[in-house]
């Protein structure tokens, strides 16, 4: 019997899978096709861009016609999508390097960063949010409640470069920025597995990378968490309190459960599924939005990468980064819904 | 119960790995500087001998390097070819006693109608590859160059034929006159290729490969974050002990952080610094910051296209009113030189000679109203059929020149003319203007600058003055025929009779600084900072915001 429900429960959460991948590529071909507009209406002149500083009109004009720049703008669309087939994203204008490319190595760069920081906001916001909400209206709460008031209001460029002044300059305890030092990078550089260098240095054992690696994450890591920590500790404080306030928690204490237990196992797990969507759109928003963050501590993702495409109106890139963080934003969102319908069995995936 | 002990001593472990892997023994005191190591799917191999700190140089620089193929190069990647590959020669800073240094070419002489001209090539130099450097590769690195059209390729216009005379003698025989020594020390599209590379795509060269006769190779190139450059060897110039063997060229945005990693000496050399930053590096006995004229210069064009900027009198009066000294010595706190006509100082065609604009309202005043520009209306600005006095800037978004902006529309506004600032990014503001200049959404006008790319004044006038069939680069819509047969005669002469190329130039200038199609603020200076332990020439304002790095030393 129990065989039967497992395997009702596992189709229904494949179709779901399905459903929401197939609905996926609806809404990429949507942002896709919104982008690509946008940003061929922009005031922009890619031939020029491409062209270099001072160059001629008839090399501008040449190079409209090699890039299919004098097209209309639906042919144009066409051939991109027709392109998009077969995986090319196309080239860089500002940088002439295809963009795949450069999407292997600033995505991942990216992800690593959040992830971290992701990581760091729910091992220091969910607790905290839990304590806080257990000392209710007691010093404890009070305090938290002002550091996460601090961590979603404090601009995330002012204290990246705050938080280097102080560890780098002052203290001389981290380092100024990057993912590497240059001499270990220089004797011990990085094979390219995944461009996740703590997983690519773990893998191949280049332990002074992976330690250099970790060093770096640091500073951007706390940074970047800042906002998802606040975050995480108001709203599972929020949803806890008025959890411990239910008769359910008054019966279990009654019944002499202790409160590490009620805290954490029973009032949790009531509390997590609001936090979880909180801090998964955090995270993916953080995609793009680090790229203050990516700028003062030298972190060579794609937020910097996006930021410098819109600056220099460099469509392909524009089109390009947005479908890959559509993509990440679908998958975050699935991933958060999964795990929300594991740990709450009223959550139907149907 | 029993799968969550397990799942937490899995996640307990790993934690502990990393801790311990964290807090491992360092390899050696490594400089702390940004980086990101080779992640292409090529990978890097690790160098043979360990990379020591003390001869490599980090160079912290604000922009990524769009194009490291030397035949169509035209942007920042001047700062690593220039380290890559050489020219027959180089044009010296000004001030210098020599006008040229000879590089690939220790000689050269032209014919005296300046259609012939022949350069003495440099013996015993190889290629990185191993390939000779002679006549023959000078002819088909030019040559191709030329063909493919691309970057600065316009400038080897004149050049009809390359002949080699001999292996260490070539001669360009030319379809007009024109000084081949200035052509051929430009800071884009004379570089000397191997003719094992002439065939490549561009993909090849900005995968990071590349082949020239210079000091450096490229080691390593990620987009946008960092080229790794390590010393030839074979270089014909040599080597000292205290040379610098590798240079790390990072991509450091930001500015405060770039100031930082000079500061506490995780990098060794940066252009491009705030100028509120200055005086504190000034003072810092670690750090050294250099200056000196740039050949960039600022002309702010007024759109003599559409009224009432058409009429010279008000582009006249507009200069008289331009607050020359608060910009140059006051937003610009002494990094900036008056402008005499087009042209910066340095190169042929300036002169002091021609006529300069000051600041001086009540003449502004008179010319306005010798315009018809009179009587103020409610708001106390000027009127005229009815018409307000009311003008358009477009700002790119650089500080100081914005700032200036600013400065000048407030003046304006005392005698009665508003002038509007709007920002947009390069690349939108020259979209819109290169449209039709008479319709309403384009500029009145724009805060432009300029630096040659071959290092003579008719770089400047050619560019932005000569008469355009559909606007380019001249956003001042200025034509005058005089003025064009002028330069174009002088840019012939400076091969042949350099006296009078000069003394055209001027008269051309003298014209414009009458016609005022544009408002000739001043020459920006270059400023660069390296930390005290360096030595070695740092500023040439012929390569712009580059430093070759084979003339420095750690000390």
């Amino acid at each position: 019997m129990s065989l039967l429900v497992d395997w009702s429960f596992t189709m229904n959460k494949g179709r779901y899978i399905l459903r929401r991948l197939g609905l996926a590529v609806v809404v990429l071909l949507g942002s896709t096709t919104i982008t690509f507009i946008v940003a061929r209406i922009i005031p922009s002149n890619l031939a020029a861009l491409y062209a270099g500083a001072h160059p001629t009109a008839e090399q501008v004009a040449k190079i409209e016609v090699e890039m299919g720049l004098n097209k209309p703008l639906f042919v144009q669309f066409f051939l991109y999508l027709g392109q998009l087939i077969h995986g090319d994203l196309g080239v860089s204008f500002l940088s002439r390097q295809p963009i795949i490319n450069q999407l292997k190595l600033f995505l991942p760069a990216t992800l690593e960063l959040v992830s971290a920081s992701t990581f760091l906001a729910l091992l220091i916001g969910v607790p905290a949010g839990v304590i806080s909400a257990a000392k209710h209206n007691r010093l404890v709460d009070h305090v938290t409640r002002v550091i996460s008031i601090g961590g979603v209001s404090i601009p995330s460029f002012w204290l990246a470069l705050l938080i280097q002044l102080l560890f780098f300059h002052y203290l001389k305890l981290l380092p100024i920025g990057g993912r590497l030092d240059n001499l270990t990078a220089l004797n011990h550089p990085v094979k390219y597995i995944t461009g996740f260098y703590l997983i690519d240095t773990f893998v191949s054992g280049n332990w002074l990378a992976f330690r250099s690696t970790i060093i770096h994450l640091i500073l951007p890591a706390c940074v970047l968490a800042a906002y998802p920590i606040g975050l995480a500790t108001r709203m599972t404080r929020s949803v806890m309190v008025e959890i411990l306030s239910e008769n359910h928690i008054r019966a279990a204490r009654a019944a002499g459960l202790s409160e590490r237990i009620i805290l954490f196992q029973y009032a949790l797990k009531n509390a997590i599924t609001p936090t979880l969507t909180a801090v998964g759109l955090s995270a993916a928003y953080s995609i793009t939005g680090a790229f203050l963050v990516e700028t003062i501590f030298i972190w060579p993702g794609i937020g910097k990468y996006m930021a410098d495409a819109v600056l220099s109106a460099d469509f392909p890139v524009i089109v390009a980064v947005t479908q890959a963080v559509t993509i990440c934003y679908i998958i975050i969102n699935l991933v958060v819904d999964l795990i929300q319908a594991a740990i709450d069995p009223r959550i139907n995936l149907a | 119960m029993f799968k969550r002990t397990i799942s937490l001593a899995v996640f307990l472990a790993i934690i502990l790995a990393s801790v311990l892997a964290a807090c491992g023994t360092a390899a050696t005191p490594a400089p702390e500087t940004g980086n990101t190591p080779t992640a292409t799917p090529n990978g890097v191999q690790p160098t043979a001998e360990p990379a020591n700190a003390e001869n490599i140089f980090v160079f912290a620089d604000g922009f990524g390097w769009p194009d490291l193929d030397p035949r169509s190069s035209f942007s920042n990647d001047l700062r690593v070819l220039a380290n890559v590959y050489e020219p027959l020669l180089y044009y010296n800073p000004p001030g210098s006693t020599d006008k040229f240094k000879p590089a690939l070419a220790t000689s050269w002489e032209s014919s005296t109608d300046g259609m012939e001209w022949i350069f003495h090539l440099r013996t015993g130099v190889k290629f990185q590859d191993g390939a000779v450097f002679n006549a023959q590769a000078v002819k088909t690195s030019i040559e191709t160059t030329k063909n493919l059209g691309k970057g600065a390729a316009y400038i080897l216009a004149p050049i009809k034929d390359i002949v080699v005379v001999d292996d260490n003698t070539v001669k360009f025989i030319l379809s007009y006159p024109a000084a081949m020594d200035i052509t051929l020390s430009a800071s884009y599209g004379v570089w000397m290729m191997s003719p094992n590379i002439l065939d490549k795509p561009n993909e090849w060269f900005n995968q990071g490969n590349g082949v020239g006769t210079g000091p450096y190779t490229i080691e390593s190139y990620e987009p946008g974050a960092k080229v790794v450059l390590k010393k030839f060897d074979g270089y014909w110039g040599g080597w000292k002990p205290n040379n610098f063997d590798t240079v790390i060229m990072q991509v450091v945005a930001d500015s405060a952080t770039r100031q930082l990693m000079l500061e506490s000496g995780q990098a060794d050399g940066l252009f491009s610094l705030p100028r509120d930053s200055i005086p504190a590096l000034e003072v810092n006995p670690d750090v050294t910051v250099y200056k000196a004229v740039s050949f960039t210069n600022w002309h702010w064009e007024m759109n003599t296209a559409r009224y009432p900027t058409s009429d010279k009198l008000v582009r006249q009066a507009l200069s008289w009113s331009y607050p020359y000294e608060g910009c140059v010595d006051g937003v610009n706190k002494g990094f900036m030189t008056y402008g005499y006509g087009a042209v910066p100082p340095g190169m042929i065609g300036y002169s002091e000679d021609i006529p300069r604009y000051t600041f001086d309202p009540q003449k502004a005043v008179e010319l306005f109203a010798q315009a018809g520009w009179t009587n103020t209306n409610s708001d106390g600005l000027m009127m005229k059929d009815g018409q307000p006095m009311v003008l358009n800037f477009t700002a790119l978004g650089y500080p100081d020149r914005d700032q200036c902006a600013v400065l000048w529309a407030s003046e304006l506004k005392k005698i009665g003319v508003q002038m509007n600032v709007n920002t947009l990014t390069w690349e939108a503001a020259w979209s819109l203007a290169k449209s039709d200049p008479t319709s309403k959404p384009v500029q009145d006008v724009i805060g432009e600058a300029w630096w040659p790319t071959i290092v003579t004044g008719y770089d400047f006038l050619v560019s932005i003055y000569h008469c355009e069939a559909t606007p380019f680069f001249n956003l001042a819509y200025y034509c005058n025929k005089t003025f064009d047969n002028l330069i174009d005669d002088a840019f012939k002469m400076e091969a042949i009779d350099p006296a009078k190329a000069q003394a055209e130039y001027v008269e051309a200038q003298k014209i414009l600084v009458d016609d005022a199609p544009s408002i000739f603020v001043g020459n920006e200076y270059y400023v660069y900072a390296t930390r005290s332990n360096v030595d070695g020439e740092v500023i040439n304002p012929a390569y712009a915001y580059t430093f070759f790095f084979h003339d420095l030393t750690r000390k």
